[in-house]
C-alpha cells in the first residue's frame, strides 16, 4: 500500500509540475483584441461587393497596380474619429505619387450620416457601405477599426488592429515591397 | 429504552407484498414511461414568431470582440453583424454546417465553439471517454480484488489478543 | 495616512499568523500547552489586524480618499451606495482584503470553538495550517498586489468609479462575499485533514469535528453559485444564466468536489472506508479554489471576470502547487494508515451508490476542468488558438447529470452492506409511479422531446425518493423527521430537483427572436404579444438611462433601458423581465432608438420555469440549515439507544440482532438514524484510534467486522 500510494503521489506530482510549466510558459493575458492576423495574409483580397457614395459599384480590380488600404470604420467609433487625419494625410500624399488608394467600407451607417463624415473630416476617397453585404465577415472584421494594406497584385499583406498611422502604413508598404 | 418512536402502527412505504404482484406493477410502469416517451418525442407546432435556430447556430460561434461571450449572447456590433448574416443565410436555404463553415472560413476554427473532431482539438473529446473507461475498468477490478480478499478471509483465526481488545472496546463503548 | 495605517494593520495581522506558526511548532515540539494555548489570542490579533485594514479601506472608499490608489483606480464619488462598499471587491487588491478578512474571521472562530482543545496537536496543527494560508494572503496583500499604495492626485481628480458592469445591479454586493465566504470556509476542513495526517490521527474524529464547518462553507458556496447565475441572468441581455464562462466553471468546481466530500463522509463515519477518497475531495475542494482564483486573477484565460495585474498570477499558481504536493505528499506517507478494514460488499449498496457518486462527481468536475485549461493547454503546445465552448460541456455533462438523478432517486432507500433487487423494487414502488405521474403531466402540458422527457422523468423519481424517506421520517418522529442530516440532506436534494427540471425546461423549450419595431408596433412570439409605445430618459447621478417602454400582453409596461455611465461613457444594457411561475418574459433593448431612426431593435426571449432556479437554490439553503440542526442530543458523538442518565453512552444496550430495518421500524424499536450513526463513529473510533495508535494498522480485519456485523445488527 505505501508503495502504491507512492506511486500515485508521484505521478499527481509530475503532471502538476508539467502543467505547471505549461501554465506559466503560455504567456500573459490575451488582449481579446489581439487575435491572429493569419487568416487573409498572403491570400487574395476578398472582393468588396457594394456601391460606393454616388451610387456607382465599387471594383476592387480597377485598384490593381497600386497599394490598396481598405479601412473598415464607423461614423460613431471614437478611435476610427481619431485615425482619420492620418488617413486623409496618407490619401493626400499618395494621390500625387498615384501608387496608393484608401477605401473606406462604412460598418453600419446611413448613407447621410457617412455623407456628413466625410464632409466634415476630409478625405476624397472611395466610400463603400457594407449594410447587409457581408463584406466585413468577408475581411474578418472583429472590431472597428481595423484596415488590411493590399498590395499591388491584390494580395493582403498585413492587417493593422486599431486606428492606423500614415508612418505605420508606408512601413509596411516599404517592408512588403 | 430506545425513546424515539411513540407510534405503534407500523410504518411502511412499500409496494406490494407479493412478489409477483410487484414484477407485474413494475414492468407495467416501464411500459407507460416508454410510451410516454415515445409519445412526446415528436415537437410540438410553435406559433408565433421565434429565430430559434439562429439563436442555435449563434450561440455556437464565439465572439470574438468579447471576453468569453457567443454571438448569440453578445451585444457588440460584430455579433450583432454576425446574426443578420446568419439570418440572410438560413433564408438562402444554407444548411448550418454551411453557415459554420461560411464563418470558420474566415475567421479561423476559434470562431467555432464547437471543438471539430480532428487533430489536437480532437482530443478534448476523446480524453473523457478514455478515462471513463479507465474508471469503469478500475472499479471492476477493485471489486474482484476485494471479493477475493474476502474469500481469502474466510476461515481465518481469530487470535486471543484480537478477540480481547475488541471486547475491551466495546465494553468502553 | 489611510494607506500608512492600512499596511500597518496588514504588516501586524502578518506578524499574527507567523508568531502563530511559530509558537505552536515550538509548542508542539516541547508538548507545552502554554504555548499552544497562544494560538487563540494570536488569531484574534491577527482579525483585529485585518479589521483594521478593511475599515481603513472602507472608510476611504466611502469618503473617496483619491490619496489611496485602489481608490483612485476603482472609486468615484458618484458611486451610489451601496456599490462604493462593494468597490472594495470589485478589483484584484480588494478582493484579497475580502479574502483574508474571512480567512481571519474562521481562525478566530476555530479557535474559539476548539478552546478547551488547543494543547490537542490534533487542532494545534489545524491551526497551523490556518495561520499559513493566512500569511499566505497576508503577503499577498502587502508584496505581490499591494492593497494600500499612495497615490498623488490633482486638484479636482475624480475617479471613474468601478466598472459598469458592476454597478448594474444590487447583487454585487451580495455575490462576491457569499462566494468567498464559501471558498474560504472550505480552509477549515482542509485544515483539519492536514492536522490529521500529520498526527496520524486519521480515524473519524477529524470529520465528524468539522461537519458542521464543511456544510456552512458549502451552503455558503451553493448560495454564492446560484447567485451569480441570478445576477448573470439580470444583466446578460439574453437570459442566460450560465456560459460555461472560465470562472463560473472555477466556481463549481469545488463545488462539485465539495459535494461529493460531504456525502462520502459518511461512508467513513458509518464503515470506516473511503478514507483516501475523503482526504483526496477535501484536498482537492480548497485546492481547486485556489486554482479558481488564480484563473479569475491571472488573464490566463478570458472572461467577463477576469481583472488582474502583475504577478498574481504565478504567486497563486506556486501556492497552488505547494498545496497539492505537500497534501499529496503526506496523503502518500500515511498510505498505510489509510487503509480500511472493511471492504464493500456489494455494488447494490449504499457504500456502492456513494462510491458510484464519488466518481460521478469527480468524472463531471474532470470535464468541466478539462474544457476550461484545454484551450490553453492547446495554446502552449502549438500555438493554435482554439475554444471549447457550451456545445462540448453542454453534451459530456448532460450525460452524467442523468446518472446522477437516477442514483439520487435510487441511493437514500439503499440499505448499508447489501441489497437485493426485491428490497429495491418494494421500497422504489412509490417513487416508481411518482415519476410516472409526473411525466405523464409533462406530456400532458405540452413538452415535447426524448431527453428533457427524460430528464423530467428521472427527476420525478428521485423527488419519489425524497418524499418517500421524509414520509417515513416525519411519521415516526412528527417535525423531527425534517432535521438533522439525512432528512435536511432530503430536502437539499428537493431543491437540486427543482433546479434540475427547471434547467431542463428553460434548456430545451426557450423561444427567443430579435425584431425590429416601429412606435405602436406588436410582435407575438411563444404565445404573447409585445407593442412598443415609445421611449424616455432618465437621469441618474452616475449614469443616464434610455428606457425603451413595452407593454406585454396589453397589460403591464416594461422597460429595457440602454445606460450610459458618464464617468467611462461606457454604455451598458440593462434588461427588463416579467416573472411568472411558469415562465419568464425576458426583453433586452438591442439597438435604442435614435433620432435618424425612431425604430427600436429589441431582443424578446421566452424562458420557462426561470424563477424555480432561484426558488430551488432557496430550497437548497433550507435543507443545509435543517441539516446542521443540533439532533436530540447536543453532541452527535452521544448515543441515543443506551440506558438514560448517562451522557456519554455505556454499552448498556446489548446488540440484538435484527435483520431487516423495516421490520424494526414496525416494531418501533430503531433509534433514528443519527443516533444510530453515533454510536458506530463512538465505538469505532475508539476501537479503531486506539488500536491504531498502539499498532499503526488496523486489528485483524475479520474480528473487526464480527464486532461490526453485531453493531450492525443492533442499530439496523
Amino acid at each position: 500500500m505505501k508503495h502504491r500510494s507512492a506511486a500515485i503521489a508521484g505521478i499527481v506530482g509530475v503532471v502538476l509540475v508539467a502543467l505547471i510549466v505549461l501554465f506559466i510558459t503560455a504567456g500573459s493575458n490575451s488582449d481579446p483584441l489581439a487575435v491572429d492576423t493569419n487568416q487573409l495574409i498572403d491570400k487574395p483580397a476578398p472582393d468588396i461587393n457594394g456601391t460606393d457614395t454616388e451610387g456607382r459599384p465599387f471594383r476592387l480590380e480597377d485598384y490593381r497596380g497600386r497599394w490598396l488600404l481598405v479601412n473598415f470604420f464607423a461614423t460613431w467609433c471614437t478611435p476610427c474619429i481619431a485615425e482619420h487625419p492620418e488617413l486623409v494625410a496618407f490619401s493626400e500624399a499618395h494621390q500625387r505619387t498615384g501608387d496608393a488608394s484608401v477605401v473606406s467600407v462604412a460598418f453600419q451607417d446611413d448613407p447621410a450620416d457617412v455623407a456628413d463624415f466625410f464632409d466634415q473630416r476630409g478625405g476624397d476617397w472611395a466610400v463603400v457601405a457594407d449594410g447587409e453585404a457581408g463584406i466585413s465577415l468577408d475581411y474578418a472584421v472583429v472590431a472597428l477599426p481595423e484596415s488590411y494594406l493590399v498590395d499591388p497584385d491584390g494580395t493582403v499583406v498585413y492587417k493593422f488592429i486599431g486606428g492606423v498611422t500614415k508612418s505605420a502604413i508606408e512601413a509596411e508598404m516599404a517592408a512588403n515591397s | 429504552m430506545p425513546n424515539a418512536d411513540r407510534r405503534d402502527k407500523p410504518v411502511t412505504m412499500t409496494g406490494p407484498a407479493s412478489r409477483s404482484a410487484r414484477r407485474v406493477g413494475w414492468a407495467l410502469a416501464l411500459f407507460v414511461v416508454v410510451v410516454l416517451l415515445i409519445a412526446g418525442a415528436r415537437p410540438r407546432p410553435t406559433s408565433g414568431e421565434s429565430e430559434d435556430r439562429l439563436y442555435a447556430i449563434a450561440s455556437d460561434l464565439k465572439c470574438l470582440q468579447c471576453a468569453g461571450e457567443t454571438v448569440a449572447g453578445s451585444q457588440v456590433e460584430i455579433a450583432i453583424k454576425m446574426r443578420s448574416e446568419i439570418r440572410a443565410q438560413m433564408g438562402a436555404g444554407r444548411t448550418d454546417d454551411e453557415i459554420f463553415g461560411y464563418f470558420a472560413d474566415r475567421y479561423g476554427e476559434r470562431v467555432l465553439l464547437n471543438p471539430s473532431g480532428s487533430g489536437v482539438t480532437g482530443l478534448v473529446w476523446v480524453i473523457p471517454v478514455v478515462v471513463a473507461g479507465a474508471a469503469v475498468l478500475g472499479l471492476g477490478l477493485a471489486f474482484g480484488r476485494w471479493r477475493r480478499q474476502r474469500d481469502d478471509r474466510v476461515g481465518h483465526e481469530i487470535s486471543a489478543e484480537d478477540r480481547a481488545l475488541v471486547d475491551e472496546a466495546l465494553r468502553n463503548g | 495616512m489611510t494607506v500608512a495605517l492600512g499596511n500597518a494593520a496588514i504588516i501586524l495581522a502578518l506578524l499574527a499568523c507567523v508568531g502563530g506558526v511559530v509558537t505552536l511548532l515550538v509548542g508542539l515540539q516541547r508538548s507545552s500547552s502554554g504555548l499552544l494555548a497562544w494560538s487563540r489570542p494570536l488569531a484574534g490579533l491577527s482579525l483585529t489586524g485585518l479589521v483594521v485594514a478593511v475599515a481603513a479601506m472602507q472608510y476611504a472608499l466611502l469618503s473617496n480618499d483619491t490619496t489611496v490608489k485602489y481608490v483612485a483606480d476603482e472609486g468615484s464619488s458618484k458611486t451610489p451606495f451601496p456599490f462604493d462598499v462593494a468597490t472594495m471587491w470589485s478589483a484584484l487588491e480588494g478582493s484579497i482584503l475580502l479574502w483574508g478578512l474571512l480567512l481571519g474571521i474562521f481562525t478566530v472562530a476555530v479557535a474559539a470553538k476548539f478552546r478547551h482543545r488547543l494543547a490537542d496537536p490534533l487542532v494545534a496543527w489545524a491551526m497551523i495550517v490556518m495561520f499559513t494560508v493566512s500569511g499566505f494572503f497576508l503577503t499577498v496583500m502587502l508584496v505581490v498586489a499591494p492593497v494600500f499604495r499612495g497615490f498623488a492626485p490633482e486638484v479636482g481628480f475624480d475617479g471613474s468609479g468601478p466598472n459598469p458592469l458592476l454597478q448594474n445591479h444590487i447583487l454585487v454586493a451580495f455575490h462576491p462575499p457569499m462566494l468567498y465566504i464559501g471558498y474560504v470556509g472550505f480552509t477549515v476542513p482542509f485544515a483539519f485533514a492536514v492536522a490529521a495526517l500529520v498526527t496520524g490521527r486519521i480515524g473519524e474524529g477529524w470529520l465528524a469535528e468539522t461537519r458542521r464547518w464543511t456544510l456552512f462553507a458549502w451552503g455558503f458556496l451553493t448560495a454564492g453559485i446560484v447567485l451569480g447565475a441570478w445576477w448573470s441572468y439580470e444583466v446578460s441581455g439574453w437570459g442566460g444564466y450560465w456560459a460555461w464562462d472560465p470562472i463560473e466553471n472555477a466556481s463549481i468546481l469545488p463545488w462539485l468536489t465539495g459535494t461529493a466530500f460531504i456525502h462520502s463522509v459518511m461512508v467513513q463515519e458509518r464503515r470506516g472506508m473511503l478514507r483516501v477518497w475523503n482526504l483526496t475531495l477535501v484536498v482537492a475542494t480548497f485546492s481547486l479554489t485556489i486554482l479558481g482564483t488564480f484563473l479569475a486573477r491571472s488573464g490566463v484565460v478570458q472572461s467577463v471576470h477576469a481583472f488582474s495585474s502583475g504577478n498574481i498570477g504565478a504567486t497563486l499558481l506556486g501556492f497552488f502547487a505547494v498545496i497539492v504536493l505537500v497534501s499529496v505528499g503526506l496523503i502518500g506517507w500515511r498510505g498505510d494508515r489509510l487503509r480500511s478494514p472493511g471492504a464493500i460488499d456489494s455494488p447494490l449498496s449504499r457504500e456502492g451508490a456513494f462510491l458510484a457518486n464519488n466518481l460521478l462527481f469527480a468524472a463531471f468536475a474532470f470535464v468541466i476542468l478539462l474544457g476550461t485549461v484545454f484551450p490553453l493547454i492547446v495554446e502552449a503546445l502549438n500555438n493554435d488558438r482554439i475554444s471549447v465552448g457550451a456545445p462540448f460541456f453542454d453534451r459530456m455533462t448532460v450525460p452524467i447529470g442523468l446518472v446522477m438523478l437516477f442514483l439520487m432517486a435510487v441511493a437514500p432507500v439503499l440499505p448499508w452492506r447489501a441489497a437485493t433487487t426485491e428490497l429495491l423494487s418494494k421500497r422504489l414502488w412509490w417513487p416508481l409511479w411518482m415519476s410516472v405521474a409526473g411525466l405523464a403531466f409533462a406530456v400532458i402540458v405540452g413538452a415535447r422531446g426524448v431527453m428533457p422527457l427524460l430528464g423530467f422523468w428521472l427527476a420525478g423519481f428521485a423527488a419519489g425518493s425524497v418524499v418517500r424517506q421524509l414520509t417515513l421520517a416525519t411519521r415516526r418522529q412528527g417535525w423531527r423527521g425534517l432535521v438533522g442530516r439525512a432528512n435536511g440532506g432530503m430536502i437539499v436534494h428537493l431543491g437540486v430537483l427543482v433546479i434540475s427540471v427547471a434547467l431542463v425546461a428553460s434548456q430545451s423549450f426557450t423561444r427567443q427572436g430579435e425584431f425590429t419595431l416601429s412606435e405602436n408596433e406588436t410582435v407575438r412570439v411563444g404565445g404573447h404579444s409585445f407593442t412598443y409605445l415609445g421611449s424616455r430618459v432618465v437621469e441618474k447621478p452616475n449614469r443616464s438611462e434610455l428606457r425603451v417602454r413595452i407593454q406585454i400582453d396589453g397589460g403591464d409596461i416594461y422597460e429595457p433601458s440602454s445606460n450610459r455611465y458618464t464617468a467611462t461613457g461606457m454604455v451598458i444594457p440593462r434588461p427588463s423581465v416579467k416573472v411568472t411561475p411558469t415562465t419568464d418574459l425576458y426583453l433586452g433593448l438591442t439597438r435604442a432608438p435614435t433620432a435618424e431612426d425612431p425604430d427600436v431593435k429589441v431582443r424578446i426571449v421566452i424562458e420557462p420555469l426561470i424563477v424555480w432556479l432561484w426558488i430551488g437554490g432557496g430550497i437548497m439553503l433550507v435543507g443545509t440549515a435543517l441539516a446542521a440542526f443540533p439532533g436530540k442530543r447536543r453532541n452527535p458523538l452521544d448515543p441515543v439507544s443506551s440506558a438514560t442518565g448517562s451522557s456519554t453512552g455505556s454499552s448498556d444496550a446489548g446488540p440484538v440482532p435484527i435483520p431487516d430495518r423495516e421490520a424494526a421500524e414496525q416494531r418501533g424499536s430503531v433509534p433514528d438514524p443519527e443516533a444510530a450513526e453515533a454510536v458506530m463513529v463512538q465505538r469505532r473510533g475508539a476501537a479503531g484510534e486506539a488500536a491504531t495508535e498502539e499498532r499503526g494498522s488496523v486489528p485483524d480485519p475479520e474480528a473487526a467486522e464480527a464486532v461490526m456485523r453485531r453493531i450492525d445488527g443492533a442499530t439496523a
